[in-house]
């Protein structure tokens, strides 16, 4: 089964093998407390999508960010095409032809997207002028191939993650590297929208090599052609995606074995916790939904559709137009997060980087910072109370850190995100809201993060799950609601769930949806 | 094993490099005057650093929450000539002291509501509030000082001593000490930290940030206003313009603060140490007779060099 793998890495230990686009040899990389990796090898064939996968922590980012020269490896060699390279600096891969979308974005929040792509590539005349309409013409240009749209002379800053995830592809594609790395680009893409990326890569890769990290396994079984598997930063193996199958991947990347992965109880429905009555809100119109106690209800749609504003809306973030919300009985003005949190509605925010985190602090001072009652002696704060708080979440949610006090910045992503969700989950709300929450963390967090959901809903709290993942969503969602320019436009109840209704729903433009009459099936 | 030797030199430097620096500063002026190691002259420095402490508490305030507070020197300015004219005026000294704190607090209010409620930077709303309130400053003395008989009590808070310690020490001390535990031992301090760290993240965890953003810029006027108190007791008169020299200096003691235990963000324990490096620099430089104007470059060179340090420690 393994056996032309085996042969090749034969072959590759011999001589610097050039049928090798890349070649890895012994990649060590350590962090002050940490060895992020641990002799690695790898090899990365032209014309090839090799996944790259593991668990949160597992050393995929560092290894990518090594062969794109953010830092130098501690111990290893890289080969590019039998020749043996030094990757100082990010300048140096792009020169080399390694390009990288990384997992975390870097963008200039008040540039447009076309200042963005063409950042430190700017097309000028006489060497100083820029030529803004020639870059944006590049840009139209690129997009048009692609099949994207979007607006390109708002700040991204404005965009949305998906939007600002786009931007990010579109600047590695204009310096046209012979080797992409993708790290996690689908975390924040919608199906569609990640559709239209595997099409692009699979025109691509003729031409190039293409490493792709991802947690979702199915889009690494249908996009990928080998897989290689991280664990606490040694490599446990490569194999062709066709010679295995998922649960022989998952069980090399997590030690323990896990069953089923949605662990979806049946939990009586009470009254209901959380209404919206018509509410009206910037580009939100007409909006009624209702949460009952016990209820896990699915937010579907499609960037843009404006799941997070509502999110935001019924938080206190944004000022309602017109419209009601009703919250345990009661209605309820959302003025500020601060009255919404006091009353017992927590959400847990799309953005882990800047609405999430306070990525200089550490990982303690995170955990604590929503409830910091809960770690206070009187009028002072208890380091003692503080350093339990956060163990007991580290413990509960499995968060991989070296210790209390490591700065969240250092921390994978999946790890910072699991912070976030400690954050919130540390004390029990009457409703709550969690906004892609499982994004970029792994197959076992992600079933401990379904699991608490289960137990949060026996007490009776009612959820609203914002989700891109239509597969979560079908599995942990007693209801359904999608979503479309700024509205609610179908309702599925736990037995008519069918993906392909759902995402027709979610897609299907205005006016096609008005003359069939927007519905509950 | 060599680069881990180097690996915990650098941890080493960029922790405790500032107070080295301040170890060399003290060696260097002892052996040039050999008067500058005494009793006496330590006693006088915490005096003449007693000022610039309290401003540079108030503006630590402001710049843990990522806020500017550039009218602490003005406010400085002001609250001395007007804590003298009111007493001249014949206010009790109780009532002088506390109104003019209160028109300290008074401003912090303005330039928080301002900055949060209109969402003007705080760089520019304390910039021409700082001009307003000189504006203020001659519309009471017409640019004239304030001389007079001020009773014992007032003059003491400048000059006097209690137990052999300057009172102005005493009082900077205990602003210092308050603050300290404010800002490290409270969840209020924990906030300011947060809201300056990423004040989306603070607001999504649903902290009042507007609150404690007017909070900052008020604290900072109220140590600006106290800190012109003692300063006219200490020169037993109201200067219009004793205030204004102060701004500068301010932000070089909270920047090398930053640069200080490896913290990286204003601290109130790190810019205390910022104060004594001034006032080393300061007292040291008057006493081996180096001209006034050197006095300038190197304060201006010294708020360069610590935000540099900072840079270099945020890069390893
Ligand atoms: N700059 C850094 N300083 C210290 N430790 C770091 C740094 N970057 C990464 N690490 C540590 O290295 C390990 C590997 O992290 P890495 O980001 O490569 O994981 P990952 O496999 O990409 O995980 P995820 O799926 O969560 O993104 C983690 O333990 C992480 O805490
Ligand atoms: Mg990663």
């Amino acid at each position: 089964m393994f056996s032309l793998d085996e042969n090749e890495k034969r072959m590759g230990e011999k001589m610097a093998n050039t049928k090798y686009i890349l070649e890895a040899r012994g990649i060590t990389k350590t962090f002050p407390g940490v060895k992020a990796l641990d002799h690695v090898d790898f090899q990365l064939k032209k014309g090839e999508i090799h996944a790259l996968v593991g668990e949160n922590g597992a050393g995929k980012s560092t290894f990518s960010k090594i062969l794109a020269g953010i830092f130098p490896p501690t111990e290893g060699e890289i080969f590019l095409n039998g020749k043996k390279v030094q990757i100082n600096h990010p300048l140096q891969a792009i020169g080399l032809g390694i390009g990288m979308v990384y997992q975390e974005r870097n963008l200039v929040p008040f540039f447009n997207a076309v200042e963005n792509i063409f950042l430190n590539q700017e097309v000028t005349s006489h060497a100083i002028f820029l030529r803004q309409d020639l870059m944006k013409k590049k840009v139209i240009e690129l997009m048009q191939e692609i099949g994207m749209d979007f607006e390109l002379d708002k700040p991204v800053g404005d965009l949305g993650p998906s939007k600002q995830q786009m931007v990010e592809i579109l600047r590695v594609m204009l310096l046209q590297p012979e080797i992409i790395i993708f790290d996690e680009p689908t975390s924040s893409l919608t199906k569609n929208e990640a559709l239209m990326l595997f099409k692009l890569l699979n025109r691509l890769k003729e031409k190039v090599g293409i490493i792709f990290i991802s947690h979702r396994l199915d889009e690494i079984f249908q996009i990928s052609d080998r897989i290689t598997v991280l664990r606490d930063g040694k490599k446990i193996g490569t194999h062709h995606t066709d010679h295995v199958d998922q649960k022989t991947v998952i069980n090399m990347m997590v030690a323990r074995e896990i069953k089923d992965l949605y662990p979806k109880a049946s939990v009586p429905i009470g009254e209901a916790v959380l209404e919206g009555k018509n509410i009206h809100c910037g580009k939100l119109h007409n909006i009624n939904f209702r949460v009952h106690k016990g209820e896990i209800v699915g937010l579907y749609g499609m960037v843009g559709s404006g799941r997070t504003e509502l999110a935001e809306t019924i938080f206190g973030l944004r000022k309602m137009k017109a419209g009601e919300v009703i919250f345990k009985g009661k209605s309820i003005q959302p003025k500020s997060p601060r009255v919404m949190i006091e009353e017992g509605l927590y959400l847990i925010p799309e953005d882990r980087r800047t609405q999430g985190l306070n990525l200089e602090m550490n990982v303690g001072e995170n955990l604590s910072l929503a409830h910091l009652d809960r770690v206070c002696s009187g009028f002072f704060l208890s380091k003692e109370k503080e350093r339990k708080n956060a163990q007991e979440a580290v413990d509960k949610f499995d968060i991989r850190v070296t210790s209390i006090g490591q700065i969240v910045s250092n921390l994978s992503g999946g790890n910072q995100q699991k912070v976030v969700i400690g954050k919130w989950l540390a004390e029990r709300s009457a409703a709550l809201i969690m906004d892609e929450a499982t994004n970029g963390v792994d197959v076992g967090a992600k079933r401990e993060i379904y699991q608490i959901m289960a137990e949060l809903v026996k007490a009776g709290v009612g959820i609203i799950f914002i989700s891109s993942d239509l597969l979560e969503l079908t599995g942990m969602c007693d209801r359904i609601y999608v979503m479309n320019e700024g509205t609610i436009t179908a309702e599925f109840a736990r037995e008519q769930f069918s993906q392909q209704a759902i995402l027709q729903y979610a897609i299907k433009d205005k006016g096609d949806m008005q003359e069939r009459g927007a519905a509950t099936i | 094993m060599n680069k881990n030797k180097r690996f915990r030199m650098e941890g080493f430097f960029s922790k405790y490099g500032i107070l080295v620096g301040l170890l060399l500063l003290i060696i260097f002026f002892s052996l040039k005057a050999p008067r500058f190691l005494s009793v006496t002259n330590a006693i006088s420095l915490l005096r003449q650093i007693s000022i610039l402490s309290l401003l540079s508490t108030g503006l630590t305030f402001c710049m843990i929450l990522n806020e500017f507070d550039l009218s602490i020197g003005e406010m400085c300015g002001l609250s001395g000539v007007l804590v003298t004219s009111l007493l001249l005026a014949g206010y009790s000294q109780i009532a002088a002291v506390l109104l003019v704190l209160f028109i300290g607090v008074i401003f912090g209010l303005l330039n928080g509501l301002i900055v949060t409620k209109v969402r003007i930077s705080s760089f520019i709303v304390t910039l021409a509030m700082s001009t307003i309130i000189l504006g203020f400053n001659y519309f009471i003395t017409r640019g004239k000082p304030i001389y007079g008989q001020f009773p014992a009590g007032f003059i003491a808070l400048g000059r006097g001593d209690l137990l052999s310690i300057p009172v102005p020490v005493i009082i900077a001390l205990v602003f210092l000490t308050l603050g300290i535990i404010f800002t490290k031992k409270t969840k209020y301090g924990r906030y300011m930290y947060a809201i300056g760290g990423n004040i989306i993240a603070a607001r999504y965890s649903g902290i009042a940030t507007d609150r404690y953003r007017i909070l900052g810029l008020v604290l900072s006027q109220f140590c600006a206003a106290m800190g012109g108190i003692v300063l006219a007791s200490r020169l037993g008169s109201g200067q219009p313009t004793a205030g204004s020299g102060y701004l500068m200096n301010c932000f070089a003691t909270v920047f090398l603060g930053t640069a200080i235990f490896g913290e990286r963000i204003p601290n109130l324990l790190g810019t205390f140490v910022g104060v004594v490096i001034m006032g080393v620099l300061n007292n040291g430089l008057t006493m081996i007779a180096v001209p006034y104007y050197y006095e300038y470059i190197i304060q201006g060179a010294v708020l360069i060099g610590a935000v540099a340090l900072t840079r270099i420690q945020a890069k390893s």
